[in-house]
């Protein structure tokens, strides 16, 4: 009897010290419900006009009366996206790492990079439009030059940082950590780049909205710029909406990939 | 490459320091320092914080001194400091491969490698922080630099891993060498009793140390 009440009294004192789960589930599904909760009470119960808050049930209905189908936007943008942040963050790291291992490279080309980093993104976009037309080529490029020098400059901070016990260990076995590409610089990077590299992916999709937006035939971008055209608000609310889903998406997927590759920590 | 004596060597000198003089971060932890040995194996001994592992990092060359009369070479000089420095992300093997730059077929036939033979070939991230010392002092061991400087080498081990690592700190594993450790708990060490040992008291700046033995 007084096993059973142990092993009882130790279970409870358990759940006591455990955080209780279920609440820590609702309060992210709570978040979630709770902006299109506030929209509806501003909508049917404030009366906003449509013209500033459109009717939850407008956008949902212009989901399935877009021609071609929101979902062909939304797939054109999310290739422009992939495609433009994957080419930028290997040209960004491409350059950090060969800034790192050059010194002669790092003097020569640092004050173009600091420069060209200031830049904002969606300000090269007239430029690449200029240099490219509306072609995919040149969208890609725009994003390539939006995010690449950031990237280069954290992959060279983040090289230059090393800790004092790796400094140290390269001293003592007389080896310079520029020959241990694989084995050192690239792990390295995996160690430290995600926040940037997270970073660089908002970056990325602001830069292919804003080439849309100026200049495509098809896109969440075109849609919204079409959309504002013609007054249509409940359009450029879903486009919104989708691209809020879409980076979060994309972001969820960057950084679950990413804390697997890193999987020493 | 041989992983024991190599004769054509040049021979270490015995520790030999006079006039150093260092401050760190406003505070002077050596004022005109000296040391004379006249052993090739030393041993510093004192609480923590006492400015062990300063000089340790003094003499391999990872800090420079503000000012120093007489100093030993740094080149050919080896640190391993007490917290872990293998990279995570290799095996125990790639670990020694790359910094030492050996095939593991030339070091997988030296005696204390049957020390780590039942791990050395797992990612360093899933050893346990006694595995991953003893790795460390092997690479370091078999790197056979003139000057090896090992920070608190025995923290993680327990006594029968001590025991074990102790015949490769001392006699032909060593010769060529100049042994410079630093120890806080273990003071019936057997290699301990067979150095110079010498003894800081905490108190700074640091001009001369106690020698016990």
């Amino acid at each position: 009897m007084n096993t059973v009440t142990t092993a009882q009294d130790t279970a409870s004192s358990k759940m006591a010290g455990k955080p209780n789960n279920t609440a820590s589930h609702l309060v992210p599904i709570i978040g979630i419900i709770l902006m299109p909760v506030i929209w509806v009470a501003l909508k049917y119960f404030t009366h906003v006009s449509d013209r500033y808050l459109p009717a939850p049930t407008d956008v949902i209905r212009a989901a399935t009366e877009i021609d071609p189908s929101v979902i062909i936007h939304a797939s054109c943008t999310t290739v422009r996206l992939v495609l433009g942040f994957l080419a930028g963050t290997l040209a960004g790291v491409i350059l950090g790492i060969t800034t790192f291992n050059s010194k002669t490279f790092a003097r020569l080309i640092s004050p173009t990079i600091a420069s060209m980093r200031s830049i904002p993104a969606i300000a090269i976009v007239p430029f690449f439009i200029l240099w490219f037309g509306f072609s995919e080529t040149g969208r890609i490029l725009m994003v390539v030059m939006g995010i690449a020098f950031n990237l280069a400059v954290a992959t060279y901070q983040a090289l230059s940082n090393m800790p004092e016990k790796h400094k140290i260990l390269f001293k003592s076995f007389d080896i310079s950590p520029r020959s241990l590409t694989w084995e050192y610089v690239i792990p390295r990077l995996m160690e430290t780049l995600l926040p940037t590299v997270r970073f660089s992916l908002s970056t990325a999709m602001g830069v292919v909205i804003a080439s849309e937006l100026l200049g495509s035939q098809i896109g969440l971008g075109y849609l919204m710029q079409t959309a504002r055209s013609t007054f249509s608000m409940h359009v450029i609310f879903l486009a919104t909406i989708i691209l809020g889903l879409l980076n979060a998406f994309v972001d969820f997927v960057l950084t679950r990939a990413w804390n697997r590759a890193v999987y020493w920590r | 490459m041989s992983l024991t004596a190599q004769t054509n060597r040049a021979k270490p000198e015995t520790i030999s320091i006079d006039g150093l003089f260092y401050a760190y971060k406003g505070l002077e932890v050596f004022r005109d320092f000296s040391l004379h040995a006249d052993s090739n194996t030393i041993v510093l001994r004192g609480p923590s914080g006492c400015g062990k592992t300063t000089l340790l990092k003094l003499l391999s060359g990872n800090l420079i001194p503000d000012k120093a009369k007489d100093m030993p070479s740094n080149i050919n000089s080896c640190l391993v400091l007490q917290e872990d420095s293998l990279f995570p992300w290799l095996t125990g093997s790639e670990n020694i491969c790359v910094l030492t730059r050996l095939k593991s077929s030339q070091f997988t036939n030296h005696p204390m490698y049957k020390l780590i033979a039942p791990f050395v070939n797992r990612k360093a991230c899933q050893m346990s922080y006694g595995q991953r010392r003893l790795v460390e002092l092997f690479r370091a061991i078999i790197f056979r630099p003139l000057y090896l400087y090992l920070d608190e080498p025995f923290n993680f081990l327990d006594e029968k891993r001590i025991g074990l690592v102790l015949p490769f700190l001392q006699g032909e594993f060593i010769e060529g060498i100049n042994l410079t450790m630093t120890n806080h708990h273990r003071d019936d060490l057997e290699l301990i009793k067979s150095a110079n040992v010498f003894h800081f008291d905490g108190e700074f700046p640091v001009s001369r140390l106690e020698r016990l033995s």
